[in-house]
């Protein structure tokens, strides 16, 4: 997921350009009190090693400014009036950006880091650090790409990257600097190019309001079925939640959704009234939430379908129900369980609520229509109904619309691991304008 | 399907989207719900809408509409032994209604 790697990204360049004297991290002449412990030969090996870690970034940069370029629409381009002109065709901030990290990765003379040098821990902490920068780097190639069946960015979203690459590759021109009395160390080139470029990025991605749900792109482990036998009591129920979750990664039809919605309006409802005695907020979010579904049921009533399947879904939904009603009334639930039966009725919501929205979207889900009154003017002796479905559209995609946005995707409150990416970015900026505490009188920071 | 039958449909499913709607408990809800969806998959999801201008009734004429309506189905095309399960399934959410 673009958020753990993004993050890793982050914090490790920060990390790295809140450390200095570079030299004697590396075992080069220090202080007058500080001995050398290297030799100049293994300072330039090392510093080898760190220009493969750095290509690795650089590289990251490049291709996810690209991938990234057919969504982003920059804050500065001015449309012509006449809406029948085409518009110029300027460079945008980004196609600079994209242009430098070009000129710079092809300039440069260091290899991609190999999977020895990306998986074997190092013994000096400071060259650790750059392999776990170049590491997130290698591993969130995957995260946001042109791949097929990875999903679109908004233009919001892709600004969002946009800013990251940014302040990304002004880290890396900051090191560079910072780097160069390292032996045989390969400058970058044309650094004051590709600074201005990112600057110019930066303040076009900053312009609007960039998006940083787009952390939640990218790879995911897959999640596995949970074969087997039933597990006994509550445990069996949340088993067959779980494994409806995992079924539900494809589109089910109108009426296995249906299914699928009322098996969520009983289980909730049930477990509300179990987990009373044990958890009284959690039982009173659960009748809730179990309202909410049959506002749900109601509306899909009249909305069917001629794609989709979900039948397995349904059979998860039914299990998951039948394993509850088979759970004696007066077993007193562990709050643990509660809590991930909370856990996984958040993400089937989300789920749903994706599924409802999507198939609207996409025309999957179509709304019934009346059957009309038999009409004894003409003179057809066979009146046959002229239509079945139409598009969703109007109150009953306005109503559909508002029980997802509203109760299946309430305000999320911002989580811990939000948090912690949005702070990342903060700390890559600081890091990038901070300065060191200075022993005496002169610039000691290089920009 | 004929426009005899889209209206007996139409009622059939009024009532019991309005029986699911005003039922006692949700249990009882849940079972006239899956009534009405096996209905619908019997008419593999090509059902009319529902009349929502019927729904204020006293749920013994909705019931014995409802059954009507379902019993009439049979001469309309639907399968004989379909029919039987769909009443059956009524006089189950009924029951349980009652308990």
């Amino acid at each position: 997921m673009y958020a753990e790697n993004g993050t890793k990204l982050r914090t490790g360049l920060a990390e790295l350009l809140r450390q200095h004297r570079i030299q004697h991290r590396i075992g080069g002449r220090g202080l007058y009190t500080v001995p050398e412990t290297t030799s100049r030969a293994e300072r330039a090996e090392l510093g080898r090693l760190i220009l493969t870690y750095r290509q690795g970034v650089l590289v990251w940069c490049r291709d996810t400014a690209h991938a990234i370029d057919p969504y982003v629409v920059s804050n500065v381009t001015h449309l012509p009036p006449n809406p029948f002109v085409p518009a110029e065709r300027d460079l945008g901030p980004l196609d600079s950006l994209k242009r430098a990290l070009d000129a710079t990765t092809d300039a440069s003379n260091a290899p991609m880091p190999t999977l020895e040098d990306l998986t074997k821990r190092h013994p000096l902490p400071f060259v650790e650090t750059w392999r776990h920068v170049a590491r997130a780097a290698a591993l969130s190639e995957h995260d946001i790409n042109q791949s097929p069946g990875q999903r679109a960015l908004t233009v919001q979203q892709a600004l969002a990257v946009a800013g990251d690459i940014a302040a990304i590759s002004q880290a890396l021109i900051v090191l560079d600097r910072r780097y160069r009395n390292i032996p045989e160390w390969e400058p970058l080139r044309s650094p004051t190019q590709l600074g201005w470029a990112a600057l110019a990025c930066a303040a076009d991605a900053n312009l609007g309001a960039p998006d940083f749900s787009v952390d939640e792109h990218g790879w995911r482990p897959p999640v596995k079925l949970m074969r087997g036998p039933p597990r006994l009591g509550l445990l069996g129920a949340l088993q067959s939640e779980h494994n409806l979750l995992v079924r539900l990664g494809t589109y089910p039809s109108a009426l296995n959704l249906r299914l699928v919605v009322d098996s969520q309006r009983m289980i909730s409802a049930g477990l509300a009234d179990r987990a009373a005695t044990v958890d009284p907020r959690l039982s009173e979010a659960w009748h809730r939430r179990a309202h909410t579904y049959g506002l749900l049921q109601r509306q899909l009533r009249n909305v069917g379908s001629l794609l989709g399947k979900g039948g397995l879904a349904a059979a998860e939904g039914a299990n998951a129900l039948s394993r509850l009603r088979a759970v004696p009334a007066d077993v007193r639930p562990e709050p643990h369980l509660l809590a991930a039966f909370a856990t996984l009725f958040a993400r089937i919501d989300e789920r749903i609520a994706d599924i409802v929205d999507d198939s609207l979207q996409r025309g999957q889900l179509v709304e019934r229509i009346q059957a009309r009154k038999l009409d004894a003017s003409t003179s057809k002796l066979i009146h046959q109904t002229q239509a079945t479905f139409i598009p969703v559209t109007g109150p009953m995609a306005t109503r559909l619309r508002a029980i997802c946005r509203h109760r299946l995707r309430p305000g999320q409150s911002q989580t811990a691991a939000e948090a912690a990416e949005l702070a990342s970015r903060a700390e890559l900026h600081a890091a990038l304008v901070h300065e060191p505490q200075r022993r005496s009188a002169g610039p000691s920071m290089h920009l | 399907m004929l426009l005899a039958h889209a209206s007996v449909l139409t009622e059939a499913r009024s009532n019991l989207a309005a029986l699911a709607d005003t039922a006692p408990s949700i249990d009882a809800s849940s079972a006239y719900e899956h009534v009405l969806i096996t209905l619908d998959r019997l008419h593999d999801d090509q059902s009319p809408a529902l009349n929502s201008a019927r729904h204020h009734r006293d749920r013994e004429a909705l019931v014995r509409d409802t059954v009507i309506a379902l019993g009439s189905l049979a001469d309309l095309g639907v399968d004989a032994l379909d029919v039987e399960l769909l009443l059956s399934m009524l006089a189950a959410a009924r029951a349980i209604e009652r308990a």
